[in-house]
């Protein structure tokens, strides 16, 4: 095999990305047995091998995050190829999307696979050209949470499931969804926010004051746009007020930083 | 026999410039460098290489201004703490038809120096955070002016060793260390800045040493001995009037070296800092 980074065209679910950088490892789990009166030793795999595929990429369309977001909370497999390796069991381990107002915002992906990763034809390199999401042109709906404009933001999605192998088979009869998280920091001038509706609680203890201020679920969004300022899609959240934070530097400006978490829920279930 | 001549360029020399900021012309100016740059970054992708190129930074030009100190009025010392905006004129022949503009600039560093048998130098430097290159020209005046030169023997310097031994030079400078405040969604533009602090502004001295006395360094230590008050004046030559006055209260002084060698005086140099909380603090006591 000859590959090199021009022939690692990347995709999942048939959906193409524009990696920046791609990466796959996998391990099998060994069982070293030696019995007593012998100086010789036996080892045995005691499960498929396992591995993980970590991507980052540029966001271009919202094709590509409408496909990662199939993958939350859910447990059917994902295929993903990567150059002349792929793979069909594939579940989405965790994504995440930071950026600030002068960079170029790329996504990181990662997937853990079940099954020794498999080997096709290297394809050829393609050709593109793309205008990826840009922080200068993106912009934060959150003023439920009191913000009105934003420095930088860093969302996160992640999940865990328990895969369950049975006697006889040799690929997972069992996974279960076991925990799912979404979650969106935000860092914004103290000037930029309504200080009260960042309120953890109202002012007597865990009662809430006002609507929409203390400890009461709220809706906001990230709206990704390109420097030509067309649309590409959104990262929404739907939770609460975790934890907030204030920071100063000299001659500087108070700055808040924002924790919003969400237990994921949709979606849960078995895939047999 | 034929000469063909064909087409003659003009260009554009010293007499066809002029630089104004906040709509001032600037008297005196020597030298103008302006620029900005585009931080592109290439874009390369898994099975697919070059894919691109997209801006990853800010948008900034930098304008760099070197100057004689030929007037009384330096227009520069009252706008340090605010933006500022202006431009290069220039055309062939005086035509002022072309302009090198900057925007939303703000003043990052600032010196002024003289040594014998020079004119004293005012220069300084600008990062423009708004659009810079080609804009709109709002003046083209030009107000003749008869020039008031400080020279170094035109000074007078309050030090506590200027008295007894020959200062050779001054050199004053500080550096603004602005900082902008990007918001996501707002196109390079920033909303806001920030001066960081302290502002330190560094004077030195090369003397000629007669009665000098070296400090000791451990002397530095909960003492006051290395606390001066220092303040210098431009006078115009062959006058006693200030055109340009540096007032430096509680310097401290932060080196000290001494060279010796055969044939040459024997020479020290002194540093000494100031720390600013803020932009207009310094330029009350600095210039006042």
């Amino acid at each position: 095999m000859n590959a090199s980074f021009k022939n690692m065209i990347t995709s999942i679910n048939g959906q193409n990305y524009y990696a920046e950088s791609v990466g796959l490892s996998e391990s099998i789990s060994i069982e070293y047995f030696s019995p007593m009166g012998t100086k010789s030793y036996s080892a045995f795999p005691t499960n498929q091998p396992e591995g993980s595929i970590d991507i980052t990429f540029y966001i271009t369309t919202g094709e590509e995050l409408n496909v990662i977001e199939s993958g939350y909370a859910r447990t059917g497999f994902s295929n993903i190829q990567i150059g002349p390796f792929f793979t069909d069991q594939a579940l989405l381990s965790s994504f995440s999307v930071n950026s600030d107002a002068s960079n170029i915002i790329r996504g990181s992906l990662s997937y853990s696979y079940y099954g020794q990763i498999q080997s096709g034809q290297v394809p050829d390199q393609s050709g593109a050209s793309i205008i990826p999401a840009h922080g200068a042109a993106s912009s934060g709906s959150l003023s439920d949470f009191g913000a009105s404009k934003i420095l930088s933001f860093d969302y996160s999605f992640s999940q865990s499931f328990d895969v369950k192998y049975s006697l006889g088979k040799t690929t997972p009869s069992k996974i279960s969804l076991t925990d799912a998280t979404r979650s969106l920091s935000i860092d914004h001038l103290i000037s930029d926010v309504e200080y009260e509706k960042t309120n953890l609680t109202g002012s007597s203890g865990l009662c809430n004051n006002n609507e929409g201020e203390g400890f009461v679920k709220r809706s906001g969004y990230i709206e990704l746009n390109n420097l030509c300022q067309n649309y590409i899609g959104k990262l929404d959240i739907t939770g609460y007020i975790e934890s907030r934070s204030f920071s100063v530097e000299p001659g500087g400006e108070v700055i808040q930083s924002l924790q919003i978490g969400e237990k994921y829920v949709r979606g849960t279930g078995c895939y047999e | 026999m034929y000469i063909h001549l064909g087409m003659v360029y003009s260009r554009n020399i010293y007499e066809d410039q002029q630089v104004f900021i906040n709509g001032q012309e600037l008297k005196g100016v020597q030298a103008f460098d302006g620029s900005w740059s585009v931080p592109n970054n290439n874009m390369l992708a898994a099975g697919y290489e070059f894919v691109g190129s997209e801006i990853e930074g800010e948008l900034v030009g930098e304008v760099n201004v070197s100057r004689n100190i030929v007037t009384g009025h330096d227009p520069i010392t009252g706008i340090m703490h605010d933006t500022v905006s202006g431009y290069l004129l220039y055309g062939p022949d005086q035509s002022k038809n072309n302009s090198f503009n900057f925007n939303n600039g703000y003043i990052n560093s600032y010196s002024s120096s003289c040594s014998i048998g020079e004119i004293a130098t005012c220069d300084f430097s600008l990062t423009a955070y708004g659009n810079i290159g080609s804009g709109i020209i709002t003046d083209t005046s030009y107000d003749e002016i008869t020039p008031v030169v400080a020279t170094a023997n035109s000074m007078t310097l309050n030090t506590s060793f200027g008295s007894t031994n020959a200062i050779q030079s001054y050199n004053l400078d500080f550096s603004l260390d602005t900082r902008p405040i990007y918001k996501m969604g707002d196109m390079f533009v920033p909303s806001k800045f920030e001066v960081s602090t302290p502002i330190t502004v560094s004077t030195s001295f090369d003397i000629f040493a007669n009665e000098y006395k070296i400090k000791n360094l451990i002397d530095a230590i909960c003492s006051n001995d290395f606390i001066e008050n220092i303040s210098f004046s431009l006078n115009q030559k062959c006058n006693s009037i200030p055109i340009r006055t540096f007032t430096l209260n509680n310097a401290k002084l932060v080196s000290s070296s001494i060279s010796a060698s055969i044939g040459d005086n024997l020479s020290v140099s002194l540093s000494f800092e100031n720390q600013f909380s803020s932009v207009t603090g310094l330029v009350n006591q600095v210039f006042s």
